[in-house]
Formats: C-alpha cells, sequence, structure tokens
C-alpha cells in the first residue's frame, strides 16, 4: 500500500516535469533562427529586405597630412525570400550618392565602398549559391550587391558589409550625411 | 532517533522549500521571458510588393501598340510597427555588370514609364496590414517592336527616417526598397545589338576603377560575356579579364567596372574588349581603345600599380565557389532566443524533478520513522 502511495507521488512532479518542458522549450524552438519574424511574410509570399539603422562614423581630425583619412564601419542587412516562386532568385542592388554637409561641401560618392564580410543563412538551404559582390566602389549609379540565381535563395540571409568612408585630402570639416539605397528585386 | 529523526525531516523540509522557491522564481523568469523577447525584436516596418494574381513576382504582358493592359499589386507591411509606405513607377536600368535595377524616387521618368498609370502615393499600413492598388499600361500606338521593362518600387516615406549624422560625425541613412518589374513585349521583328562606349578611369576610395560603357541598342534582353584585355602603350599586355553578364536589357546602358588593386599609375593604356550574346548572336569588339590616366589629385601612399613590365592586377569578379566559402549557416544552431528558453526550460525541469526527489525522500523518511515507531512498538527492533 505504501509502495503504491510512492509512485503515485513520482507520476505527478514528472507529468508536471513534462509539461513544463513542453509548455517553455517547444516555443523557443519555435522561434529559433528568426522564424518569427518571418512567419509573417509568407503569409503574402513577399521579398523582403530590412536591416538594422543607420551608419554613423566617428568624427575625424580637423587636420591630417598624407593618406587620406578611411573609416569603417560594420552592417547587416537581410534578404529573406518567402515568395514560394523556387525559380527565379533574386538581386540586391544598392545606390549611392555623395554625402553633403548641407551647403555645397561633398564627399565624392567614390570615396565610400563596400566589402562583403560574410553571408550567413538564417533559415533555408545554407548550401545555396548566394553570391555577394566581394568589394565595390560606388558610382552614383545602381551595383550589384547581392545575387541568388534561380532556386537560390529561398530562405532568409544575412549579408555583413564593411562599410568604408575615405575622407579626400582637403575636405571641408563639417558633418555629413546622404543615403544609401539598398533595392530587392526577383530575378526576371 | 528521534532526534536523528528530527534532523533528517528539517533537512528533507529545507529542500523542499528550496524546490519550491527555486521553482516558483524561475515560474516568475519565464512569465517575463516573452515580454523581454518581444521588446528585443522590434523590426519596424517593412514594406513589400507583388501582383495579386498569380506566382510571378512581376507582371508580363505581350501587347500590341495602342492596346493596354491592367492588373492588381499588392502592398504589404510585414513588419512589427505601423508606418507610411511610399509606391511610384520608375525607369528601369540595367546594373552595372548587368540585372534589374530601377531608379531612385527623384530621378527622371522617361520611356515605358510614362506609359504607366499607377498612383504616386503613400500609403499608411499597420502591421499585418495589405492595400490593394491598380496598375494599368497603355502603349501608345506606333511603338517600335522590342522588349521593354517598367519598375514598381515601395519604400518608406522619406521623411519617417531619421537622419543620422550628427555634430562631428559622417552618417549613411539607409533605405531599403523593394521593386518589381513589368516587362512588356511588343510583337514584331529582333534586332539584337550591342555597342561599346568609351572606356575610363576613376578614383575610387582605396583603388582604381577602369570603367567601360556599353550600350543594349538592339531591342532584345541580352547576356553577353567576353573578355577585356589591358596592356600599356606599347601593346604589351598587362591584364586579361574573362566578364560576364547578367541580363542586359534592350534599350538601356551600363557598364563593366573592373576595380583594380590600388591606383593606376598615370600614362596612356590601350584596352581591348569583346563581348558576344549566345542566345541572339550579338557581337560588339573594340581593339586597343586609349586610356589616360591622369595623375591623382593627391599622393595617397597606396599601392600603385605602374604600367609596364610589372603588370596590373585586376580583382577577378566573384562567383559561386568564393561566395560558398565566404558563406556561413546558422541554421543548424540556436539562436539565442532559443538557448535562453531551453536553458530556463531546462532549470524549471531540474527544479521540478528535486521537488519530486525531495517530496520523496520526505515520505520516504516518514515510511521509515513510520516503520521504526511501528517496531518499538512492537519490540521489534532492540536498542
Amino acid at each position: 500500500m505504501t509502495l503504491t502511495t510512492r509512485s503515485r507521488r513520482w507520476l505527478r512532479p514528472l507529468a508536471l516535469a513534462l509539461i513544463a518542458f513542453t509548455v517553455t522549450v517547444m516555443p523557443a524552438l519555435a522561434a529559433n533562427t528568426d522564424s518569427d519574424q518571418l512567419n509573417v511574410t509568407i503569409t503574402t509570399g513577399a521579398l523582403d529586405i530590412f536591416g538594422g539603422g543607420d551608419v554613423t562614423f566617428d568624427s575625424v581630425p580637423l587636420q591630417y597630412f598624407g593618406t587620406p583619412l578611411a573609416e569603417t564601419e560594420a552592417y547587416t542587412y537581410t534578404v529573406a525570400d518567402n515568395t514560394g516562386n523556387t525559380t527565379t532568385g533574386w538581386i540586391v542592388s544598392v545606390t549611392g550618392a555623395a554625402l553633403s554637409d548641407g551647403g555645397s561641401a561633398t564627399i565624392p560618392v567614390g570615396s565610400i565602398t563596400l566589402a562583403s564580410t560574410s553571408v550567413t543563412s538564417l533559415l533555408g538551404d545554407p548550401n545555396t549559391g548566394v553570391t555577394p559582390t566581394s568589394s565595390l566602389t560606388l558610382t552614383g549609379g545602381a551595383q550589384q550587391l547581392l545575387e541568388a540565381i534561380g532556386s537560390d535563395g529561398d530562405g532568409a540571409y544575412a549579408h555583413l558589409l564593411n562599410i568604408t568612408v575615405t575622407v579626400p585630402n582637403g575636405t571641408q570639416p563639417a558633418t555629413y550625411g546622404g543615403t544609401l539605397t539598398l533595392t530587392v528585386v526577383a530575378g526576371t | 532517533m528521534e532526534q536523528t529523526y528530527r534532523a533528517s525531516h528539517a533537512h528533507h523540509h529545507c529542500s523542499h522549500r528550496l524546490a519550491r522557491s527555486l521553482a516558483v522564481v524561475l515560474l516568475c523568469l519565464l512569465a517575463l521571458a516573452p515580454g523581454t523577447i518581444a521588446a528585443a525584436d522590434t523590426t519596424g516596418p517593412r514594406f513589400s510588393m507583388r501582383p495579386v494574381e498569380g506566382d510571378d513576382p512581376h507582371l508580363r504582358w505581350t501587347l500590341e501598340p495602342g492596346t493596354s493592359a491592367q492588373a492588381d499589386v499588392r502592398l504589404f507591411n510585414g513588419g512589427d510597427t505601423a508606418g507610411r509606405a511610399l509606391t511610384f513607377a520608375a525607369n528601369a536600368l540595367t546594373l552595372a555588370g548587368g540585372g534589374f535595377g530601377v531608379a531612385l524616387v527623384d530621378d527622371p521618368r522617361d520611356g515605358p514609364t510614362t506609359w504607366v498609370t499607377y498612383p504616386d502615393t503613400v500609403v499608411p499600413l499597420d502591421p499585418g496590414q495589405e492595400h490593394v492598388l491598380p496598375i494599368r499600361v497603355d502603349v501608345p500606338a506606333g511603338t517600335a517592336p522590342g522588349g521593354y521593362i517598367i519598375g514598381l518600387v515601395v519604400q518608406p516615406q522619406p521623411d519617417d527616417t531619421d537622419a543620422v549624422a550628427e555634430s562631428g560625425t559622417t552618417g549613411l541613412q539607409v533605405m531599403y526598397r523593394q521593386a518589381m518589374a513589368i516587362l512588356i513585349d511588343v510583337p514584331g521583328p529582333r534586332t539584337p545589338s550591342l555597342a561599346i562606349g568609351a572606356v575610363t578611369s576613376f578614383d575610387g576610395g582605396q583603388q582604381s576603377i577602369i570603367s567601360i560603357a556599353l550600350e543594349n541598342t538592339g531591342n532584345v534582353h541580352l547576356q553577353p560575356s567576353g573578355t577585356v584585355t589591358i596592356a600599356d602603350a606599347t601593346g604589351t599586355e598587362l591584364a586579361t579579364n574573362a566578364v560576364a553578364f547578367s541580363t542586359f536589357y534592350a534599350q538601356t546602358t551600363s557598364s563593366i567596372d573592373l576595380p583594380v588593386d590600388g591606383f593606376i599609375a598615370p600614362g596612356t593604356y590601350l584596352v581591348s574588349v569583346e563581348l558576344t550574346d549566345s542566345a541572339s548572336g550579338a557581337h560588339a569588339a573594340v581593339t586597343q581603345a586609349p586610356l589616360v590616366v591622369a595623375a591623382r589629385a593627391t599622393d595617397s601612399g597606396s599601392t600603385t600599380q605602374a604600367a609596364g613590365s610589372n603588370g596590373l592586377s585586376i580583382q577577378s569578379a566573384p562567383d559561386a565557389s568564393t561566395a560558398q566559402s565566404e558563406s556561413d549557416t546558422i541554421s543548424g544552431g540556436l539562436s539565442p532566443l532559443a538557448a535562453a528558453g531551453i536553458g530556463v526550460g531546462a532549470g524549471l525541469l531540474l527544479a521540478v524533478v528535486a521537488y519530486a526527489v525531495g517530496t520523496a525522500r520526505k515520505r520516504r523518511a516518514h515510511v521509515s520513522h513510520t516503520t521504526h515507531l511501528a517496531g518499538t512498538e512492537h519490540g521489534g527492533y532492540g536498542g
């Protein structure tokens, strides 16, 4: 009789443990690899591009000599392909413009370079050929930054960039700002 | 014995309280976790667009001159914050090296973009909300046969983005857009044609770029490939590069931009280019076109590549194998969120097991004590 009572006392905590494990761990697993962000877009089959804020470089000395002063910041954006169309792939292009102080002083667009550091598969086939342009100098025109051909790129990918602004010698000390436009399109 | 029992009982009582307290703390952490996660996961508005009908992410129409077509386009906010979506039609263009690009909102609109009736409008969208807009294309009478392409864009309203340059800094505002194409085919004879323009160079921040202007002068979309050879003024070859274009849209211009390792020394160079589109047979070539490189305004001290015996090092275009080696994946691993959740879950599991063990020991001690007392009463356990 005593043995039976002890067995029942073991069952209840065990059941509680299993329930606790299920309630706690399963949602965490479901939320893994940012799938909470992607579930929203699956409903409409969207091709999506997003990132985390803007890029601000440190101020540079007012006087410098010799080598132009270059400042580099790391930046990440993400492309999520939930179109369900596995045959077209996609392209991310970048368009830049000269940095301006709001007046006549500028830093030429050619002073901005983008270097691909890594492409990380967040969701989807990690073996797909999502191809970054290894390094490019902005020209003012639209240039390719990342490409997935055909069925490649079905999933979500984070592209880490090093963005460098090389301040030319003789640049007027000022606060400069500009816009970097990233556009994602499905393959045509 | 009674003292031993009391000590044991007190110990198990302590374990029981400790396990219960631990479970309560973990439950509180668990209850707080979703709020913390939600706050950290804010993504802002994320706008996307696509045709309402069909699986094709673009609109494709075959239209005779003087006819029209119309469809609906769905705008969607897949982010977790409300925002204002700016949508507009824009000139399509060919990216440097090929591929579909779209002009910016303030760029001029001409050519087939003027055939489009689409509201340049700002649409407020809540998270998960969609909005459908009609689009119509009228191909003017007398339009020449060929392939035409137009861009449609959705992006955040520029006024809604934050200024990023603070005092004493340099700031880049990053604008994310999604675009789709309207591809129109006007039936009739096809005349593939390709032209190579001027060869120039310009300074990038840390390197020279050799740029070869191209124009798709025909009415067929092309995918040319070929070679670029650079020689010094005497004709001695310095570098040869294979080049391959993605789609080069009919009646658009583009360029081949070749980044050089470092800066090119001032002087005259001779550039030869040969390109062929294998599908249509379109071909273009130039032989020893002059490239005059002027002295740079300042000597940066960076590597300078002289014309002549040392050759010229041009960075190769990335290929799939390079990209693969740079790629990484975390899809088989756990995000910090998942790891935290599993950690809390495992902790809670341990707490419940500890509670169970404590309860069992207490019960066992109670049974033992009861048995001991019973044995004493019946003289079964003599001292």
